[in-house]
């Protein structure tokens, strides 16, 4: 087993090496000790290295130059995940969620344009969770809610049943839930929108009209109607066809999709203002700074699109940020911080 | 291994909840040691679980008799029932000595993704205890799951306009919401401190 041991900078942290030496797994690690989860892969199984029994990652964090909570996150194979806080561990491991904040900036990024709605629909969610618990509970719910209303519409269909009884019962959980979801994720978007246009003017450097817009089928009605009125069709088709699981948003630039008409440098703003916007927005939200990890962003902006994130990185709001690249030179050559304010990691093989 | 009646028995234990190949063994070659007749005396045992016990004609619960010694306890509250999963429920709040009513065995919730609907249940016979008049309030001690949420839903439904008083154990009493896991003083706690629901 490999055991690795760090102190960090409390601004700026660069993880260097060739490809493939693990700088990704580095900020996932990170990643994974603030959010309880992994960014990259939704399988913890697969995050055990080879053939180790286990993986543990164990984090010091420090608010205010004070020692904050110490976190731990544990899976050994053929066992439950656990995580803990101070050395005890948490009942729920979602509750974790939100207790230290963190974004991730990857190039599988893209997938938010190019994907389906379920990339931008987790996206929106995990943004709005990072500092409403209340929203996370009541997604968690109306996920189970959904799918039990799904096997109920399955049963009845299969069953040549008209007794609506039981999913009516699913119906008056899903309505409450489903207008909470709509509402915050409404007005979320409508803040989100100006930190945005402001971000991407900054990045591309560009005056281009660039849009978001939510689309939810809640706008036309509200979900009791759309449960009763589509009823046939779903028992149809087996499961619920409206709702807030089939929101999405709408990324535009010159009033057209960026996913069909944006060229690729477009995209590119687009992602990187998207998710800026994201730490910025979520800055505002919640008392820690998030933790901003960048994995091997050099590579994937051109010059001046790489100086103005980083003259946007250097500014005094932006909390502890660690990047991954290929080269350290590059890292010193772009960065605008100053010496005691950097700390750079030469990853080799051991 | 060179005994079939051997395999034999560790594949009947290694059958139970919880129980592995190794535990199997472990319990198997325990039991050659042992007298014949302490052996005798726990296959009985075994047997009568399924040939000599009943399930509570009333409410559900396991009983040697038709009904069971709760409900034949006069020093209860028969008019108050208190409505759980299983059998564990009613042994965990007994457990509490703190509640004097009777109960109502469901043998489960309903849960559509399971293929569990009210009518796998033991709901009629709540509504048939419920037009005897013998009822007067409704204690839902059930799971704080969608699963428990839907059964009370389900049931005070089908209660809607009557005068019968029903509430829920306060909530949030243990992990997961499972009642089981409640220990005795939170769970006695939780008894006595209802939240009404409103029909
Ligand atoms: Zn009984």
């Amino acid at each position: 087993m490999v055991n690795k041991d760090y102190i960090f900078n409390a601004k700026f942290n660069a993880f260097t090496g060739k490809n493939g030496i693990g700088k990704t797994n580095m900020l996932d690690a990170i990643f994974y000790l603030c959010t309880g989860k992994s960014y990259f892969n939704s399988n913890d199984v697969q995050l055990i290295h080879n053939e180790d029994p286990y993986f543990l990652l164990k984090a010091s964090f420090i608010k205010d130059s004070l020692p904050g909570d110490e976190i731990l996150c544990a899976l050994v194979r053929g066992r439950k995940k656990v995580i803990k806080k101070n050395n005890i561990p948490y009942e729920r491991i979602v509750d974790h969620y939100g207790e230290y904040p963190a974004i991730m900036i990857a190039p599988n990024d893209l997938e938010l344009l190019m994907g389906g709605s379920e990339e931008r629909r987790k996206w929106m969610d995990a943004t709005i969770a990072m500092y409403d618990r209340q929203y996370l509970y009541h997604l968690m719910r109306y996920d189970k809610a959904l799918q039990q209303r799904n096997a109920e519409l399955k049963n009845m269909f299969q069953e040549n049943r008209n007794n609506k009884e039981v999913l009516e019962i699913y119906n008056q959980i899903l309505i409450p839930l489903a207008q909470a979801i709509f509402e915050k994720r409404k007005e979320f978007i409508a803040e989100f929108i100006p930190v945005f246009l402001a971000l991407y003017k900054e990045i591309s450097g560009k005056e281009e009209p660039v849009g978001i817009s939510y689309v939810s089928q809640l706008q036309d009605h509200p979900m009791a109607y759309l449960l009763e009125n589509k009823f046939r069709q779903d028992l149809i088709m087996q499961r619920t066809s409206n709702g807030t699981h089939k929101d999405d948003l709408d990324f535009s630039i010159f009033s057209n999709p960026i996913k069909k008409y944006g060229s690729q440098g477009q995209q590119k703003s687009f992602i990187f203002s998207l998710k800026l916007a994201q730490y910025k927005y979520s800055i505002s939200k919640v008392a820690v700074a998030p933790i901003l990890l960048l994995d091997d962003v050099c590579e994937r902006l051109d010059e001046s699109r790489l100086r103005n994130l980083m003259r946007i990185l250097a500014q005094q709001e932006f909390g502890q940020i660690f990047i991954s690249d290929t080269s350290s030179e590059r890292i010193l050559n772009t960065i605008p911080f100053e010496g005691e304010k950097v700390n750079i990691f030469e990853l080799s093989e051991h | 291994m060179n005994s079939k009646i051997v395999e034999g028995a560790v594949a009947q234990f290694s059958k139970l909840p919880g129980i592995g190949k190794k535990t199997a063994l472990r319990l198997v070659l325990h039991l050659l040691k042992v007298d014949e007749q302490n052996v005798y005396d726990f296959s009985k045992a075994l047997l009568k679980l399924k040939t000599d016990l009943h399930f509570c004609s009333v409410c559900h619960n396991i009983s040697d008799e038709t009904i069971c010694s709760i409900c034949k306890d006069t020093g209860r509250n028969h008019e108050m029932v208190c409505i759980v999963e299983d059998l564990r429920d009613v042994i965990a709040i007994e457990n509490t000595n703190q509640f004097r009513g009777v109960y109502h065995v469901l043998g489960g919730l309903i849960s559509p993704v399971d293929g569990i609907g009210p009518e796998d249940l033991n709901i009629e016979s709540l509504f048939v205890r419920f037009q005897r008049n013998e009822i007067k309030e409704l204690i839902f001690a059930l799971a704080a799951t969608m699963e428990g949420d839907t059964t009370t839903f389900y049931i005070t439904r089908r209660l809607n306009g009557s005068d019968i008083k029903a509430s829920t154990i306060a909530r949030g009493i243990s992990v997961g919401g499972e009642l089981e896991y409640a220990d005795e003083i939170t769970l006695g706690r939780s008894i006595l401190g209802r939240v009404p629901y409103k029909l």
